[in-house]
């Protein structure tokens, strides 16, 4: 947009300047679309799903073992967001809420997964996305590896080392004290050196 | 102990690699369509209810009108039992008691003098 600069004397040429277009941060954006949902806006809902559904995804395949599993956790934490849209305070950051509603949709999943066979699951494709040059042994070790773990120590470790969460927003995210966070990190990494090791080169 | 110092950038290039999520962009647009569609196949009624339009929805605002309907047939019904299992009774006796019937208060016949009295008596 172009306007006259009111500094510009009358006798001088006409001087225009740039002014930048009012720019409307994310967090706005999101604040308006949950204040829209709130008052029955589908299209508004569907907006704040497709800013935060990869998130979402990330923290549901961080606790479940395959992706089918984190995308089934995903549509869940999404219908008990909306559901619970009424409650949700606009002034709060939406993906905190639903990360920890997700998290929980996803812990719930894992529980009522337990009962799978780790050894089945290895043989599953975990993620129909990945690597080429991953190769199926490993891919197959480090799925075995992380069936092994328990639900929460997996989800730390994840949530840590591959999505990059700090240890006191994973506490806030799985309902834990932040130092059973760094101590499940601790224990998890531990855990997946020993199982990962025959697969590792040796220093030579 | 300080469990910070155990990092493993070799665990975690292989995780990032193994837990890598969908690049397509197909892949999220689909997603979305799918949470939609499952918000509204699941959550119509939680729509429906939040929007007011479930059918109970106007009996939960007459709700406190109905309540106060059916205490005041209840009083009503109460007290009129009562009044027919109690007072209706004594009203009863009442009248018995206070009304003799005439065959009791009404002479039978007019009062006979000394003489026809013994006439009577006797048999003449």
């Amino acid at each position: 947009m172009r306007s006259p600069d009111p500094s510009a004397g009358s006798s001088a040429t006409p001087v225009t300047v740039l002014r930048p277009a009012p720019v409307i941060s994310d967090r706005e954006a999101e604040r308006a679309f949950v204040l829209a949902a709130q008052g029955g806006d589908a299209q508004a809902f569907s907006a704040l799903v497709r800013m935060h559904q990869q998130r979402a995804y990330a923290v549901a395949r961080a606790v479940l073992l395959t992706h089918e599993d984190a995308e089934d956790a995903v549509q869940e934490g999404f219908l008990h967001a909306f559901k619970a849209l009424d409650r949700f305070r606009p002034d709060q950051p939406f993906g905190a809420w639903l990360h920890r509603i997700v998290s929980n949709a996803a812990l719930d999943l894992a529980r009522r997964r337990k009962v799978r066979d780790a050894d089945e699951l290895a043989e599953t494709h975990a993620s129909p996305f990945r690597d080429p040059g991953e190769g199926d042994e490993l891919r197959r070790a480090l799925d075995r590896a992380l069936a092994t773990l328990p639900s929460r120590q997996r989800a730390v470790l994840v949530l840590h080392d591959v999505e990059g969460y700090k240890h006191a927003e994973i506490g806030q995210m799985l309902g834990i004290p932040e130092g059973t966070a760094r101590s499940d990190l601790h224990h998890a990494r531990a855990a997946m050196r020993a199982a990962l090791a025959p697969h590792r080169p040796t220093a030579s | 102990m300080r469990y910070d110092d155990d990092r493993d950038p070799a665990l975690t290039l292989q995780l990032r690699a193994h837990l890598r999520p969908p690049a397509d962009p197909a892949y999220w647009d689909g997603l979305e369509a799918r949470v939609m569609a499952h918000i509204t196949a699941e959550g119509g009624r939680a729509l429906r209810e939040r929007d007011g339009t479930a059918w109970w929805e106007p009996m939960v605002e007459w709700r406190r009108a109905l309540v106060a309907a059916a205490v005041a047939a209840l009083v009503i019904g109460a007290a009129g039992a009562w009044r027919a299992s109690h007072v209706e009774p004594e009203l009863a006796y009442d009248v018995v008691v206070e009304s003799p019937p005439a065959a009791y208060g009404a002479p039978q016949r007019p009062a006979a003098s000394r003489g026809d009295l013994l006439g009577d008596l006797l048999g003449y």
